[in-house]
């Protein structure tokens, strides 16, 4: 099947702008722009039923619609700051099809008429951002974005917005403060951004890959668009393998056509050195840790968006960690909640002190010097935290510890035993 | 102290955003490829220019991992050791790296080149391991021998 987000896999050189219009770029803004309303743009989108790509999958054009009627100015913020263990899609787009972003920006911003969008990058991606940089020079020489877009009475500014080292600036309202030059802390919610966001002003925030299915979507119709996928979770996804695979990379497949044993076995060339699979991270570090061990017919479901639900985690950015036999998963799991510690903005205590304590008690165990209460004092940290973070970063941590200690509570107790672990002896 | 180009430069910067407060990270950014890091005085001249106190510029400055407050070496290094990196060898890649450059992350080589910090996923779990250098070029698909062969280059540049 041909790519719609990953084109440059099918298309030599897409980043040259002529290349991308050679192959219908920048078409859909222009059917937007000339025979659309802004309205009538953010109903297609709304019917194609296209959900966020960056972890929460929320309706996109129901977001669009959201923002409050004759308030202005409105502001769109493309959340480029990929900073999930694992997930490396949105650096991939915007190196090799950042005119696909830039465009899908340009028509969402005229769905929602904002005449100022930013695009917020993480700071550790120097390259992506040269590369958005030159395909948005590009993009306003020939007239697609700047005064009077194609020609018509709408005129758009996009500026690159570097970060410079903060996971927590990829929660949106943490973005919003970053992008306001200061400290990257989460917001209270309520007020929401479509209605209180940068500047005070309406707000939509999306991800780069969503942003880059809308070309798709104006040019080939809802209805068209809506086929791909399951009814519920429409369109292609970007699927990131990494770990212990042949071939770790983002492989681009329908949502609810392939299952985790096709994207590892399949895709991915199955586990390294031939050995067998452990468990799956299939978020990242932010979902549940799953693994057949524990259920084997979690290899044969087919992945959307609500499809892990029933095994207890989420398929979020889709960033699918492999671990094989001889991974240590009280190791996997203090590496993960080491991320998420040393990410903690220190804004809401239980995240700050809970992320902490579970590092420390997790460390503690892996070195082999626990007590066999450790395990559900760190799993009672965990709990205790959940739902009662300002943002779902805290949330997140918890999951590391949570899905490991439930699946393998044996492997816990036997590290406390055996004072260390027997896999790395 | 920064040259007038680059108050310049920021003062451009300013304009950018409605709010000109939105300039300080790409201000930051600026001054530290100009000055190689960000003394307190660079602090004070970019609140200066940007209407803030030293204090509301160096919180921000702070707060975010990849502005160096201290004089780092010529060089930097941001060495991913999470979980997709260290499942393919960067914890091996660290030790191998800490032990030809004579220090530990976070601290700078004793012939005072090279910084070495321990970053957070850098996006390439695909090409892991993965390291950023100079925040601007990614090594990747890392090996003892490719390793050698940067730190090399890096001494003599």
């Amino acid at each position: 099947m041909e790519h719609l987000i990953l084109r440059d896999l099918d298309i030599p050189n897409l980043q040259d702008i002529s290349v991308y219009e050679q192959h219908g770029g920048y078409d859909a803004l222009r059917k937007a722009v000339k025979e659309m309303t802004p309205d009538q743009v953010t109903d297609v989108v709304k019917a194609s039923g296209l959900r966020g790509r960056g972890g929460a999958g929320f309706p996109a054009g129901v977001k669009w619609s959201f923002l409050p009627k004759g308030v202005f100015p409105r502001y769109l913020v493309a959340n480029a700051d990929e900073s999930e263990p694992g997930t490396f899609k949105d650096r991939q787009i915007m190196e090799r099809n950042p005119h696909q972003f830039v465009e899908g920006i340009a028509i969402a911003s005229y769905a929602i008429q904002c005449h100022n969008a930013f695009i917020y990058i993480r700071g550790e991606f120097p390259y992506a951002a040269q590369c958005l940089e030159k395909a948005l020079a590009d993009a306003e020489q020939r007239g697609y974005v700047g005064k009077n877009v194609l020609g018509s009475d709408y005129s758009l500014t996009i500026t690159v917005h570097r970060g410079a080292g903060a996971y927590i600036c990829g929660e949106e309202t943490a973005l919003l403060e970053s992008l306001e030059g200061k400290l990257g802390q989460p917001r209270v919610k309520p007020p929401f951004p479509a209605s209180v966001g940068l500047y005070n002003k309406p707000t939509v925030i999306n991800n780069v890959e969503t942003l880059c299915n809308v070309p798709v979507i104006i040019e080939r119709g809802a209805e068209w668009y809506a086929k791909i996928g399951t009814p519920k979770s429409t369109g292609p996804k970007v699927f990131c393998l990494s770990g212990h695979v042949n071939r770790p990379g983002n492989y681009e497949a329908p949502f609810g056509s392939i299952s985790f044993r096709d994207l590892i076995y399949d895709f991915g060339g199955g586990i390294r050195g031939g050995k067998k699979l452990k468990a799956i991270l299939p978020a990242g570090a932010s979902g549940p840790m799953l693994s057949p061990l524990a259920n084997p017919a979690v290899m044969d479901v087919k992945l959307d968006f609500e499809a892990l639900a029933p095994f207890g985690s989420l398929l979020g950015s889709a960033s699918v960690i492999v671990l094989d036999e001889d991974t240590c998963v009280v190791w996997a799991a203090k590496k993960m909640v080491r991320f998420f510690e040393h990410e903690s903005c220190g804004k809401c205590t239980p995240c700050r002190e809970g992320t902490y304590w579970m590092s420390r008690v997790l460390e503690r165990i892996d070195a082999g010097i626990g007590t066999l209460g450790d395990v559900d004092l760190v799993a009672g940290v965990a709990t205790q935290m959940q739902g009662r973070t300002l943002c779902p970063l805290g949330d997140f941590s918890t999951s590391p510890v949570l899905g490991s200690v439930k699946i393998f509570r044996e492997e816990y107790e036997r590290h406390i035993k055996e004072r260390g672990c027997w896999a790395r002896k | 102290m920064l040259s007038q180009q680059a108050k310049s430069e920021i003062q451009q910067l300013m304009t950018k955003y409605p709010d000109a407060r939105s300039a300080i990270m790409p201000a930051l950014h600026l001054a530290q490829r100009e000055v190689g890091w960000l003394p307190d005085d660079v602090i004070q001249e970019i609140g200066d220019l940007l209407g803030l106190s030293k204090t509301e510029v160096n919180g921000v400055a702070t707060f975010y991992t990849m502005y160096a407050r201290d004089q780092p070496g010529r060089h930097t290094i941001m060495f991913c050791a999470d979980l997709p990196c260290a499942l393919r060898g960067a914890d091996e890649m660290l030790e191998h790296l800490e032990h030809k450059l004579g220090c530990r992350a976070s601290q700078t080589s004793p012939d005072g080149k090279i910084t070495l910090q321990e970053a957070e996923c850098l996006g390439g779990c695909n090409h892991a391991p993965v390291m950023l250098i100079d925040g601007a070029e990614h090594a990747q698909d890392l090996t003892s021998e490719k390793i050698d062969e940067i730190i090399e280059r890096l001494r003599n540049t």
